[in-house]
């Protein structure tokens, strides 16, 4: 078999390519990022700080979407899943397959066509507007900041392990470096300055993967060399089940159920809707999203796979994905490709950062306490926010979490139980109640936490809490709405016409 | 936008949602029932290397997917009426109300 020398040792050497690669991808992102917030002078500020003037196109759309989802769980998490659970884990990702289906086909035309029609900035927005009720919109807005300022933090975990082992860098350097970068062109620039980084990260993050499995598949001779080394190692890396039961008809029937469905409950996928103002714009990302998503994320699980064989000295699973590229890539081509997961951290955190600053800016401050805002102040406001909340994330990822992927789905899910029934039940039902949003959001967040703190990521009969926590989100809403009177019926007629009164 | 037009537009996406669920539905059908199935043969089934079960369960379904998602995505950009929206809602319960 090839090296089996831990990866982070060969990076030393391979430095100087791998560090420039790194400065030039910096650079243009801060390019893009000028380039955007050029563009926005003279707008009003909040609305393009925080949905680019609503008139994001459907190519930066789709690439935006899918890079705000491409975490450092992707690129970090799941590959290191990979690399210890085998082929299993193609199940575990499988639900991907259909997520350009839900997290488009059913929700994004219609907060594309509430957006635009109602003027709503954030999903707290339109939910609150949605219910008349601006306890909604606070208690939706609070909920957000707790648990992206979770998710933020494994992002800046996840880019200061791809520091350690692509540059040599101390973890906390590492921290340092992924922090300040990104907050600066965010509060910068704003969601446009996101939209159109994320557009140029998303196709590094492509190209990167792509060409990290051609390499890989190369060095290690095709995937039959690496089945012979996994059965040696233990029959279950190559069955659907996985070693120590990783993945049993339960969990695998839990996770295809997950990943479509979470995109669904996240603030920071759904406000790009808002960002489109056209419908005709998401039929088009959906197509360009679908081509994307299958490209991607079957190659990250196999180079993880790829990864146990060509990089199987690694001091902690995480490191699986950059030592993998490390061990299979020329050295002249591994800054670039390193830069992939980098981009995909990064893409996140931005969106993440720019998400909870509206959840500050727009949702509690100017909504819910009612303060006037200039555009000067506005600014002034949402950049301090944007700063503040990177700078709390940074002291919390000193201390790191041993699995990524863990917090990451926590996170998710949790604001999937949360959001998802509410915001399905406000769209699609011209019955729902202000009660009824109001006792499918408490039963599926407190479902979630109550389950999570019981039994952990396996309730009851083996499913994963989210599950759970949905089914009672559901069901709660729809009782307590029927239980309940309607909402006026011009408001109804407003947001549904004539047939919703 | 007329009222009836926004009745339209929402049962318009409203079908749009169902089709995406079925279609999820069916992958999930494919990809666990397919998988377990053959993923109970022992010793596992390699084909170039890669498990029977994960050509047939996962990796086929990932392109039939690909497909349905591309059928779907034409569907949507063929329909027509339903583009950029008037504002429809009075001041109270609109976001621009008290912005």
């Amino acid at each position: 078999m090839p090296d089996t020398i831990p990866a982070d040792a060969l990076l030393i050497e391979r430095s100087v390519s791998v560090v420039l690669s790194f400065i030039l991808y910096i650079v243009i992102t801060f390019v893009l990022a000028w380039l955007a917030q050029r563009k926005a002078r003279g707008q009003r500020f909040l609305e393009e700080f925080f949905v680019a003037g609503r008139g994001i196109g459907a190519w930066v759309l789709a690439l935006t979407w899918v890079a705000t989802m491409a975490s450092g769980g992707t690129f970090i998490g799941a590959p290191a899943l990979a690399w210890q659970n085998g082929w299993s884990t193609h199940i575990w990702i499988a639900g991907f397959m259909v997520i350009t289906l839900t997290g488009m086909g059913i929700l994004g035309k219609r907060i594309a066509f509430l957006g635009e029609a109602t003027g709503a900035m954030t999903m707290p927005d339109l939910i609150r507007d949605r219910f008349e009720s601006r306890g909604l919109g606070a208690i939706l807005a609070v909920i957000t900041l707790l648990l992206y300022v979770a998710y933020l933090v494994a992002q800046y975990i996840a880019g200061a392990r791809v520091m350690e082992v692509a540059l040599g860098m101390p973890y906390w350097a590492g921290l340092l470096l992924v922090s300040a970068t990104v907050t600066i062109y965010t509060a910068w620039g704003g969601f446009r300055a996101v939209a159109w980084t994320d557009a140029f990260q998303a196709i590094v993050m492509l190209l990167g993967i792509l060409l990290a499995l051609g390499f890989a598949l190369h060095k290690a001779g095709g995937f039959g060399p690496v089945a012979e080394y996994l059965a040696q190692q233990s029959p279950d890396l190559l069955a659907p089940t996985g070693p120590n039961n990783f993945l049993p008809f339960s969990q695998g029937f839990s996770f295809f159920v997950i990943w479509p469905l979470a995109v669904l409950g996240q603030p920071a996928l759904m406000s790009r809707f808002l960002a489109s103002g056209d419908q005709r714009v998401i039929s088009r990302a959906t197509l360009i999203n679908s081509a994307y998503v299958l490209l991607l994320y079957p190659s990250i699980m196999t180079l993880g796979i790829l990864g146990r064989y060509l990089a199987p000295g690694i001091a902690t699973p995480d490191q699986a994905m950059p030592a993998t590229i490390i061990a299979a890539v020329p050295t002249w081509l591994a800054g670039l490709v390193l830069a992939a997961p980098f981009a995909a951290i990064m893409s996140t955190i931005s969106s993440f950062l720019l998400v909870t600053g509206s959840a500050i800016v727009r949702d509690l401050y100017h909504r819910n306490l009612g303060h006037a805002l200039t555009d000067r102040k506005a600014q002034m406001l949402s950049q301090g926010t944007t700063f503040l909340i990177g700078a709390v994330a940074l002291l919390i990822a000193f201390r790191p979490p041993e699995y990524l992927q863990y917090i990451v789905i926590f996170s998710s899910t949790g604001l999937a139980s949360t959001f998802i029934a509410p915001t399905i039940l406000a769209v699609f039902w011209p019955r729902a109640t202000r009660a009824g949003a109001y006792a499918a959001l408490f039963g599926g967040f407190g479902c979630f936490l109550l389950q999570y703190a019981l039994s952990g990521t396996r309730s009851w009969l083996g499913l994963d809490p989210f599950i759970w926590s949905l089914s009672l989100s559901f069901l709660l809403g729809i009782l307590v709405s029927l239980a309940t009177a309607p909402q006026r019926k011009e408001l109804r007629v407003a947001w549904f016409g004539e047939g919703g009164s | 936008m007329t009222s009836a037009e926004r009745w339209r537009n929402y049962r318009q996406t409203r079908r749009d949602a169902r089709v995406a669920v079925a279609g999820w539905l069916a992958a999930m059908a494919w990809v666990l029932g397919v998988s377990w199935w053959l993923g109970m043969e022992r010793p596992t089934v390699l084909w170039w290397g890669v498990p029977k079960w994960a050509v047939l369960g996962v990796g086929l379904p990932w392109i039939l997917t690909f497909a349905f998602n591309s059928w779907f995505s034409w569907a949507l950009i063929a329909q027509t009426g339903d583009a950029t929206p008037q504002p429809v809602l009075a001041k109270r319960g609109d976001s621009r109300s008290d912005a």
